[in-house]
């Protein structure tokens, strides 16, 4: 009896350590395909900051460090206006996104028997290809409608790309909002305005940054919606596009170019995603 | 606007929202049966642009098109799921959770074009690989399938939308009842049974979104195509672009609603599949 | 301590009254042509199970529901109707106290002054008052996560009772607590209401509460109310089985009327007949179909050879006991089934069959209505 125990109990832990060592080996793998493709996301961004300072950027191995394609980027302006066009659209961009999302999120979680319908409704750009948006929205305007394309239709493709992200954004945090507060605010004597004000804006504050941040970087660097409702207008994603099709020898400039904007970037989602962590934690 | 309910505002805003926004989306199929070229309108209803469809050979394009948007899929979600499964159940220190979590919803910080622009430096004869390859003697003369040919386009695309792929499944599976996966291993199930019969029913809402989310941009994605494809009209967003430089919008929304159609009808495939290899997946489990 | 009668004189209008009031979830009848007053300065608590509308009415009070229908809705004189929640001059504690987690303890209490307009220096004496009635003013500017459950119940009251409202609602505020901190709380919050002279009415399924806390209760069964009366009424004097039943009554016979007198009436159960007092709201008649229930307390087994005076007697085998600390509740097989009762200390376990009897007066007797 006592030697069937033995070995039972070897058995069991034989068994055990199997799983273990496996459940290892599986995290690891997954681990590294994971970390791996992010890479590759991001290894071109990094890439382009080598790149812009190398010596010799269009070879092989990046040359000897140098500031020489800054200077002569600055050099010139060309690329001053599209971006000042595109950082203009982008901040309009972003407010309409974060009241939009407000608006819409904060009430979503509570509607239950339609919540999904406008969910689907609002989200449903995100399963249509950006170049499908843009030129769906050429042909029906200009086409169609005989509008011609301008600022308006830069604003509105760039919306119809971005707002589903800020209002998902925005509503990661209204899900979890207490709607026992509202009531509490309203029996304490707050009208509807109030309730808003003191109530829902600080708390839903993250996702209404969140939604801001999103709109601002998604239209900053949106290209394919961009491509046909541009009309004149240049927006600077347009302007490295064609700039990079054309002559290599630009192509430094690019790189510096690329690399500035991949800074204000990062600078402005780290800044957020920082604020916002202090606020969470709060 | 602060007459009216919370919920009219919204359905307000859904109503514009469905006027600017939607409602162009309804000129693929409504200009794919009329004759439009340049400017003006054939109000007609003729199935001319997809008769030109098959008569140019364009499906062809339309049908490579389609493969490599599911190769390319296939590759994100093999490599995509174990990683938000991973990152969902196993990562512990919540700075690292934070950081990979940022890096996969926070935008690129760079548009599409210029991510692609450094893979055509890296990849090119004269670019990295190729220099650190020969340098290693490894090869004898640069190889050229490196870039402007498929294994480039997959491989940008890959780049692309990884984590259109993840976030999704990694939301689906962060949402379910960690005392769920307990139950069933207090039950007896090693590990990998949990995955197949509690985990992935309860995450293939995340997986199918995720599928969505990465097959349909991919299969209209025009900038990875002609930056690292050469553009020679290999894809269906290059034949696109070809088609509307030249004007003839009914061809373009009839190549759109071929590209639409097809998706929506891999999908579906795709989503009754997975239902049926996944028997009671729980609908309303859960939820 | 204020003078109950100068705060609230006899002539006063009611705190609250309710006439006819109906509610329905989509075809769900949740509340059936319901009447209450509550008096000024009292304490009244709506007692019932879950799903018997009580929820729902204090929600209709609070102006978080408009009801289907009601004939009269009015606060301290002032009618409601339409009125929504923000023009009342109810104040609520919620059940999970709804706590502002970006406010401190201070600026929560001072919401409601703010919201009608008092300057801050005004706003803060308020809440300081406000927040020395329940013993918490030293923490004034603290954070509402870091206190306990406890404290944050008392802040919730603190924030409801800083405005001064007509009536204090209060949304089974002892559920997040523990059983020590509950009891606590059950002393403390009536002790607060007697001192402000204020109305309060509560909302629980916790009988003890009830009993504990209330001037009158209403105990609600599916959308009606079945029993207004006092806690000592209700407890003695249920006047219908589901009353009987939710006040712990658990011996319950049926039988019919044989015999009816001033004091008291007879019925017979099988072979048994039994007397005690009627507590029906109607007049009894004779054959008609009742309840009879005793508390386990009030049924005691009888020492041997001692006949009851009434009659009111029964044999049963003793079976199970679960012991309770103070009492040990034993259940006995009788002819007319099984009966529960509570005897001191530890039972010995004998299984012979025992004489059980109670007087007549703690029998209550009513009508046994098809549910």
């Amino acid at each position: 009896m006592g030697m069937a125990l033995a070995n039972n109990n070897a058995q069991f832990r034989q068994a055990a350590l199997r799983q273990v060592r496996s459940q290892r080996v599986a995290s690891a793998l997954a681990v590294c395909t994971g970390l791996c493709m992010t890479a590759l996301v991001y290894a071109p961004v990094l890439w382009l900051g080598v790149l812009s300072v190398s010596g010799d950027p269009l070879g092989g191995f990046p040359g000897d460090f140098t500031w020489r394609w800054y200077r002569a980027l600055f050099a010139q302006v060309a690329w001053l206006a599209p971006l000042l066009l595109s950082v203009r659209i982008a901040l309009l961009v972003a407010v309409l996104c974060m009241a939009g999302a407000t608006l819409a999120g904060r009430v979503l979680p509570r509607m239950r028997r339609t919540r999904r319908l406008l969910l689907a409704c609002f989200l449903l750009p995100l399963a249509i290809p950006g170049m499908v948006i843009g030129l769906n929205v050429f042909i029906f305007y200009r086409v169609f409608g005989g509008l011609r394309m301008g600022l308006w239709s830069l604003v509105l493709v760039h919306l119809v790309g971005a707002f589903p992200f800020a209002l998902l954004g925005l509503m990661v945090v209204s899900l979890r909002f207490e709607t026992s507060l509202l009531e509490a605010a309203a029996d304490l004597g707050a009208g509807p305005w109030r309730r808003f004000w003191d109530i829902e804006r600080p708390l839903l504050m993250p996702g209404i940054v969140t939604a801001g941040m999103f709109g601002f970087l998604l239209s900053l660097t949106e290209l394919p919606r961009s491509l046909f409702v541009a009309g004149h207008l240049r927006t600077l994603p347009l302007y490295i596009w064609a700039e990079a099709s054309s002559r290599a020898s630009h192509l430094p400039l690019i790189y510096c170019l690329n690399t500035m904007l991949a800074v204000v970037s990062t600078a402005i989602s780290v800044t957020a995603v920082l604020a916002l962590r202090a606020r969470l934690r709060h | 606007m602060t007459t009216l309910s919370a919920e009219a505002q919204v359905y307000l805003l859904a109503g514009v929202w469905g006027l600017l926004a939607l409602v162009p989306l309804l000129v693929s199929p409504v200009f794919s049966m009329v004759g439009a070229h340049g400017l003006r309108i054939d109000w007609h209803v003729s199935f001319e642009a997809f008769q030109d469809i098959i008569a140019t050979g364009r499906w062809l394009v339309i049908l490579r098109t389609c493969g490599m948007a599911s190769l390319v899929t296939a590759i994100c979600l093999a490599s995509g799921f174990p990683f938000a499964l991973w990152l969902a159940l196993k990562a512990r220190n919540p700075a690292l959770l934070t950081l990979v979590w940022s890096l996969l919803t926070i935008p690129f910080f760079l548009d599409p074009a210029a991510r692609m622009l450094v893979w055509r430096s890296v990849l090119g004869s004269s670019g990295m690989i190729n220099a650190a390859l020969l340098h290693l003697h490894a090869i004898h003369a640069p190889l050229q399938w490196l870039l402007f040919s498929d294994f480039a386009v997959a491989f940008g695309l890959v780049g692309s939308y990884f984590p259109n792929m993840v976030m999704p499944i990694y939301l689906a599976i962060s949402l379910i009842d960690k005392s769920l996966l307990q139950a069933s291993a207090d039950l007896g199930a090693p590990p990998a049974a949990t995955l197949r019969h509690v985990i992935v029913p309860l995450a293939m809402p995340g997986i199918v979104v995720g599928t969505i989310f990465s097959f349909v941009p991919i299969m209209g994605d025009g900038i990875v195509s002609n930056i690292l494809g050469g553009g020679n009209q290999a894809y269906l967003a290059d034949s696109i672009m070809a088609l509307s430089n030249a004007m003839n919008y009914s061809g373009v929304a009839a190549a759109t609603m071929c590209l639409l159609g097809l998706s929506g009808f891999l999908l579906a495939l795709l989503y009754i599949a997975m239902r049926r290899a996944l028997p009671g997946n729980g609908h309303g489990f859960g939820q | 301590m204020r003078d109950p009668e100068t705060m609230h004189p006899p002539t006063s209008p009611p705190a609250l009254r309710i006439a006819g009031l109906e509610h329905r979830y989509g075809t769900m009848p949740v509340l059936d042509n319901v009447s209450l007053d509550v008096r000024a300065g009292e304490f009244l608590t709506i007692l019932g199970p879950s799903g018997s509308g009580k929820t729902t009415m204090l929600r209709v009070i609070g102006g978080f529901e408009t009801p289907t229908r009601v004939d009269c809705l009015s606060i301290g004189g002032i009618d409601v109707r339409g009125l929504p929640a923000n023009l009342r001059d109810v104040a609520t504690v919620f059940q999970h106290y709804a706590l502002f987690p970006h406010m401190s303890v201070g600026r929560n209490v001072e919401y409601g002054l703010k919201m009608r307009g008092l300057p801050p220096a005004a706003r803060r004496a308020g809440a300081e008052r406000a927040l020395a009635l329940v013993r918490l003013a030293e923490r004034y500017n603290g954070k509402v996560q870091h206190l306990s459950g406890g404290e944050r119940q008392r802040v919730a009251l603190a924030r409801s009772l800083a405005t001064q409202p007509q009536i204090l609602l209060l949304d089974e505020p002892m559920s997040a607590l523990d059983e020590k901190l509950r009891r606590e709380m059950q002393t403390e919050i009536r002790a607060l209401q007697q001192k402000l002279c204020a109305s309060f009415i509560q909302v629980t399924h916790s009988q003890d509460e009830a009993l504990a806390m209330s001037d009158r209760i209403a105990v609600m069964n599916k959308g009606r109310i079945e029993q207004l009366g006092t806690p000592s009424d209700i407890f003695v004097r249920p006047a219908t089985r589901f009353v009987a039943a939710f006040m712990g009554m658990s011996n319950l016979l049926r039988g019919t009327i044989t015999g009816i007198e001033e004091a008291c009436v007879r019925i017979a159960c099988g072979a048994a007949s039994f007397l005690g007092v009627w507590t029906g709201p109607a007049a009894p008649y004779m054959g008609q179909a009742v309840f009879a229930g005793i508390h386990p307390i009030h049924m005691k087994i009888a020492p041997p050879g001692v006949a009851s005076n009434t009659g009111n007697t029964i044999t049963g085998k003793p079976g199970s006991a679960t012991y309770r600390g103070g009492t040990t509740e034993l259940c006995l097989a009788s002819p007319l089934g099984d009966l529960i009762v509570a005897i001191q200390g530890i039972w010995q376990g004998a299984e012979t069959p025992v004489a059980l009897t109670w007087n007549w007066q703690d029998c209550a007797i009513g009508p046994d209505a098809a549910e």
